[in-house]
């Protein structure tokens, strides 16, 4: 499985985000003057952005294209009902992580993650090479610790680190997708990222 | 500003969304603490590998897939709207789901309705009796009576064994002192009968000679209707039970009590003169009358006679 190297991969990712929002709220618009086309065109803005989230919940390429595609199904039939066009992102991303949560219970339930290994080349990321083998290794091993250490940590901080810092949404659309006051999101993200740090400094210590 | 109050802004600072007084404040602590400056850099250094963490592309076929899944759920709900049924269909299929409830409920109300005897009764009789609550309606046998039986509550009864202890004291004999009781305390029954009578003269007659119905089929018996009746006048206690003994231990017929002084006799058509030799030594009147001097006729084998003792 190939990786860009930029953060935005996808067909909006020359965008910038006013950019991004705008082309959104035209799209939503359009679609729901009946132009199906322009929920492709969502699809296709948003799709790596879910994808990715959906991935570093359950970790496996296959169950995270299955619920990615469930998110833009949801979105698919209730944008209809989207009260507020500008909010689109945010909505999405609380269906997103609604699914999310839902999927990644029903497959801890059966067991699903204590079957898989972070070191199994289909379930997780392989960083592209890019000419030195050695450094692409060793970026590889860290990107891996550090996943690892992400999905050790409570539920609560590894959403907000997530959504922050693998997402990099702004502190008022997380606010809005967790549902919790803006000041809560920055206590509970500096929470996160230190405890992240504390124990990422405590395996570099122990290796 | 102290290390701790540093280390919660971080956050902010990392993200640069603190204001520039704090700003000011934070950095130059970081310089001045060494402690602090040490934590900023691996904070740091760990949320910007966080933010290189490269997003992974969409496997190939995505879009495809989803529009794959929307047409499939299409079809589904389609297949679901022409099972429930829109328009017409919807109108007939709740229409035919009504029947067949009220269908169910017709079935399940005949059980419970009365179920009127098929004879000779005329309806007014049938209909009187069809509101009998199944309290009125006594076994023809097994009756025990608590109000004969005496204040001895708990009286111990057990089938086939006569108590004479119980009756040889009392005024009156009853044959409820001679019946196989059932161990279950049968209802008290009297006053249903008094409801349904009209007559109140001679209520154990016109008792038997009623059809008894009931308001389930469980509960129904078939109504006795006896070949004829034999009556024994005797007023004497000792002369009454040892009628009683005489019929009931005879082993040429088989005995069950009907009501309080009233048995019940299947009598084999053979055996019937020795019946008759055994009522004909007291006072005893018969019905058909005729039976007292010629022998009673029928093509039955086995002759229900009701021995009634006044």
């Amino acid at each position: 499985m190939e990786i860009s190297g930029s953060k935005y991969c996808h067909s909006g990712c020359s965008m910038d985000k006013e950019e991004l929002k705008q082309e959104t709220e035209k799209l939503v618009q359009e679609f729901l003057d009946g132009n199906t086309q322009a929920f492709n065109r969502l699809v296709l803005l948003y799709q790596t952005k879910i994808y990715h989230l959906a991935l570093n919940f359950v970790k496996s390429t296959v169950e995270a294209e299955d619920l990615a595609q469930d998110v833009f199904i949801t979105v698919y039939r209730a944008l209809p009902r989207l009260r507020e066009k500008s909010k689109f992102s945010s909505w999405l991303y609380q269906i997103a992580i609604n699914h999310c949560r839902n999927r990644y219970k029903k497959l801890n339930r059966r067991g699903f993650f204590n079957s898989i290994s972070l070191d199994d080349d289909e379930t997780y990321i392989q960083v592209k090479s890019d000419g030195n083998p050695e450094k692409s290794l060793q970026r590889q091993d860290t990107i891996k610790l550090v996943r690892s250490t992400i999905d050790s940590m409570g539920k609560a901080e590894r959403e907000i680190i997530l959504l922050r810092d693998l997402q990099e949404l702004s502190y008022d659309e997380i606010s809005d997708i967790l549902d919790i006051p803006l000041g809560t999101v920055k206590s509970k993200l500096n929470r996160a990222r230190t405890s992240l740090k504390d124990r990422l400094k405590k395996i570099y210590q122990d290796l | 500003m102290n290390c701790r109050h540093c280390q919660e802004l971080f956050s902010l600072y990392f993200d640069k969304e603190i204001d520039q007084q704090s700003r000011s404040l934070l950095k130059a602590h970081i310089e001045a603490c060494r402690h602090c400056k040490m934590e900023w850099q691996a904070f740091s250094s760990t949320v910007e590998f966080l933010h290189n963490i490269p997003m992974q592309k969409v496997p190939p076929g995505f879009l495809a897939g989803i529009h794959a899944k929307l047409e499939q759920q299409t079809r589904w709900s389609r297949m679901k709207g022409w099972v429930i049924g829109t328009g017409e269909r919807k109108v007939a299929m709740s229409t035919a789901f009504a029947m067949l409830v009220v269908g169910f409920a017709t079935a399940s109300l005949m059980q419970v309705l009365p179920v009127t005897q098929s004879g000779n009764e005329s309806g007014d009789q049938t209909a009187s009796l069809s509101i009998k609550s199944p309290a009125t309606q006594q076994a023809p046998m097994m009756v025990a009576d608590n109000t004969t039986v005496g204040n001895d509550e708990n009286q111990a009864y057990y089938p086939g064994i006569p108590m004479l202890s119980e009756y040889e004291g009392k005024a009156k004999t009853s044959l409820d002192q001679f019946a196989m009781v059932p161990r279950r305390q049968a209802e008290p029954r009297t006053p249903a009968v008094n409801f349904v009578s009209t007559s109140t003269s001679n209520m154990s007659s016109s008792y038997l000679n009623e059809p008894l119905s009931s308001l389930s089929r469980r509960d129904q018996v078939p109504v006795i209707k006896p070949d004829l009746q034999i009556t024994i006048h005797t007023s004497a206690n000792d002369e009454h039970v040892e009628t009683i003994r005489q019929i009931m231990h005879s082993p040429h017929w088989r005995t069950s009590i009907y009501n309080n002084d009233t048995l019940l006799l299947s009598v084999p058509a053979g055996n019937f003169d020795i019946l008759h030799q055994i009522c004909c030594t007291r006072k005893t009147s018969f019905s058909p009358d005729y039976v007292r001097t010629s022998r009673f006729l029928s093509p039955k084998r086995l002759l229900t006679v009701a021995v009634k003792l006044d």
